[in-house]
């Protein structure tokens, strides 16, 4: 078939090119930026292609960056990082499709209700956790640790979690669940046996929810991390804003580039799911 | 005795879904349960599952009682309206998942697969998921999985109603020959009058929580106990007559108006007329006949009645004449309609006919 150009697909076109532009700018920016040598990036225009190709600066920013104390890059911040991301997401999730079989398939009692203060904590403007975290944190004795951070990541991924998978469920037909009951599986079997494997599309719509929240925190990581491991963002944070001796904007952009590689990766590779899942899951029911 | 059901209540908060519903069938029996939506039919299936606590009363599986038992330890199958087939494992899985649930070997279950495919055909289905399959094909590895249990009882929850009418009458030849074969306890659900009839052995009609009527197919389409049952029975609508019963010489007539007729053959119940009680007749409209012919003996009445409307529906027209300000409805072998106004003598062949109280509507 031969489409016809008119002008309103054209306007439709740049419409869609320009904004498109517009969202990927700043990105080219900082790519150029961190294949620069130093004096080239304060010569030259931010727009300007690199005329000397170097990676120097995103070596420098792996392994031997300065934050305010010590220079050994971003490296073990960005270890760090999933050290926490991948156990408190995997928890979150798990307890989070725990909760929404519960409550869309069990006819838990006060579930709707149940439902309903879990949905109103997550709308809580997080400031107002931060002290009595610190007072629980240190009661447990985890204050300023992995473990802490993990435990106020998955907590905090749990309402999000719960409500991903409760609406999901819901959309699941009660009589599937009452075969597998005359079918003789328990509880955990028919999780998972049967409602678990129905959800790879709502899982991945939880996991980049989920990991790209914890990802990207900042103020648990600066509040309750560890000192020696902060989190990524935290680090990044330092690193740019360590005021000694000359500001390394190559190396700075480098750092923030690669802190925000994994989501951008994850965002790429599991976005179409994303989109698909969305619409199953939290648009539904 | 396969099912014994004794006073079963079942209440949602304050609404009474089922009321002192008591059954009971032998083993080998069809059970219809009958009723038009909103009955509590499938209610009382879920009871007999286990899928639902009853309220009040119990229930007896093989002279065991199972009320307060699991699902699965009444050792009974359940075919799903929607089928429910589990969408992410194949057919054969499908079908053993019971038997996986029981910690029966990977060998055995195989074996058990195998044999109910070869008695359902579906042998070149085994690697299919469920989204892969026509509705009769998913129907079919549905009847798979509850045959492979081997229960005392086969529960149906309107297993047809998502078919097409096609499919339909095969399925039902299919499931009346799988009753026949296996010899065991169908209960089936349903709302179409015809699966009942064609399949049942004994019926229990539902409306409003209640049996209405509990019997064979033949009690209840000639032997109504109430109007409710005469009613919804029969693809027409029987006809009802007011009138009052006159008993002369010994003889009830039933008496509408001039015309009378005598109900020589009829059995009454316990509840035995009296002299000028108002009742009322019920007459199915296939047994109102335009000639003399068909009549045999004189338990008819006689009536000349114009013709109020008419439908043609195919080889037959449903006539409609106006009988005293009351409307009853007939039904011929013609290819036309007559006009209306047209008077037409009616013969109305009350051997098949069933009396009612007027005020109550129980059966007489």
């Amino acid at each position: 078939m031969i489409r016809r150009y008119t002008y309103k697909t054209a306007l439709l076109y740049s419409a869609l090119v320009v904004s498109a532009l517009f969202f990927l700018a700043p990105l080219y920016v900082m790519l150029v930026a961190s294949f620069k040598p130093l004096d080239e990036v304060r010569g030259s225009s931010i727009i300007s292609f690199p005329r000397n190709w170097t990676i120097e600066p995103w070596l420098k920013a792996w392994s031997s960056a300065c934050s305010s104390l010590d220079c050994i890059g971003i490296k073990p911040f960005f270890l760090a990082t999933f050290e926490i991301a991948i156990p408190a997401m995997i928890l979150a999730i798990f307890i989070g499709a725990m909760n929404g079989y519960v409550m869309a398939k069990w006819r838990a009692k006060w579930a709707d209700i149940l439902f309903g203060l879990l949905l109103i904590g997550s709308f809580v403007p997080l400031q107002l956790f931060l002290i009595p975290l610190a007072v629980t944190l240190r009661e447990l004795n985890i204050y300023g640790t992995t473990t802490g951070l993990i435990l106020i990541h998955t907590i905090y991924g749990i309402p999000l979690t719960t409500m991903l998978f409760r609406n999901f469920y819901i959309t699941v037909p009660n009589e599937l669940v009452q075969a597998a009951v005359m079918d003789g599986a328990g509880f955990f079997k028919i999780f998972f046996s049967v409602i678990l494997p129905l959800s790879p599309a709502i899982l991945i719509v939880a996991v980049i929810l989920v990991f790209s929240g914890i990802y990207n925190d900042f103020l648990f990581a600066l509040t309750f991390g560890d000192t020696s491991k902060r989190p990524i963002m935290a680090a990044v944070q330092n690193i740019v804003s360590s005021s000694y001796g000359i500001k390394e904007h190559n190396m700075n952009v480098a750092a923030v580039v690669i802190a925000a590689l994994p989501t951008l990766l994850l965002f790429l590779i599991a976005g179409k799911f994303f989109v698909r899942g969305l619409m199953q899951g939290a648009v539904k029911g | 005795m396969a099912l014994k059901l004794n006073n079963i209540g079942k209440n949602f908060d304050k609404v009474e879904v089922l009321r002192n519903i008591s059954l009971e069938i032998e083993e080998g029996d069809f059970l219809v349960l009958l009723g038009g939506s909103g009955c509590g039919k499938s209610t009382l299936l879920n009871c007999i599952a286990g899928l639902e606590e009853v309220s009040s009363g119990t229930i007896e599986i093989k002279g065991r009682n199972v009320t307060m038992v699991d699902p699965a330890e009444r050792n009974v199958a359940m075919v799903f309206q929607s089928y429910a087939l589990y969408p992410t494992m194949s057919v054969s899985r499908n079908i053993s998942f019971g038997l996986e649930c029981k910690g029966v070997s990977k060998v055995e279950r195989a074996k058990a697969v195998n044999r109910i495919s070869k008695l359902l055909q579906i042998e070149e289905l085994l690697d299919r998921k469920p989204s892969q399959l026509s509705g009769g094909q998913r129907q079919r590895v549905a009847i798979g999985r509850a045959l492979v249990r081997d229960p005392d009882i086969f529960l149906l929850d309107e297993p047809m109603s998502n078919l097409d009418a096609n499919l339909r009458n095969q399925m039902r030849s299919e499931l009346r020959e799988l009753h026949g074969k296996l010899n065991r306890t169908f209960i089936l659900v349903t709302h179409d009058q015809i699966e009942a009839m064609s399949m049942a052995t004994k019926v229990a009609v539902l409306d409003q929580g209640y049996v209405q009527q509990f019997g064979t197919p033949y009690e209840i389409y000639y032997r109504p106990q109430n109007k409710f049952v005469a009613e919804f029975i029969g693809l027409n609508k029987m006809n009802f007559l007011e009138g009052e019963i006159r008993t002369d010489n010994e003889v009830p007539f039933f008496c509408k108006g001039p015309h009378k007729v005598p109900l020589f053959n009829y059995e009454f119940t316990e509840n035995f007329p009296s002299d000028n009680q108002s009742v009322i007749m019920g007459i199915r409209p296939e047994n109102i006949y335009r000639s003399k012919d068909r009549l045999e003996g004189d338990v008819f009445l006689e009536v000349t009645l114009p013709v109020s409307r008419s439908e043609l529906t195919g080889g037959d027209v449903q006539v409609w004449f106006d009988f005293e300000g009351q409307e009853i409805a007939s039904r011929f072998r013609s290819s036309r309609t007559p006009d209306i106004g047209t008077l037409t003598t009616l013969f109305l062949d009350a051997r098949h006919a069933s009396l009612f109280d007027a005020k109550t509507g129980e059966r007489l």
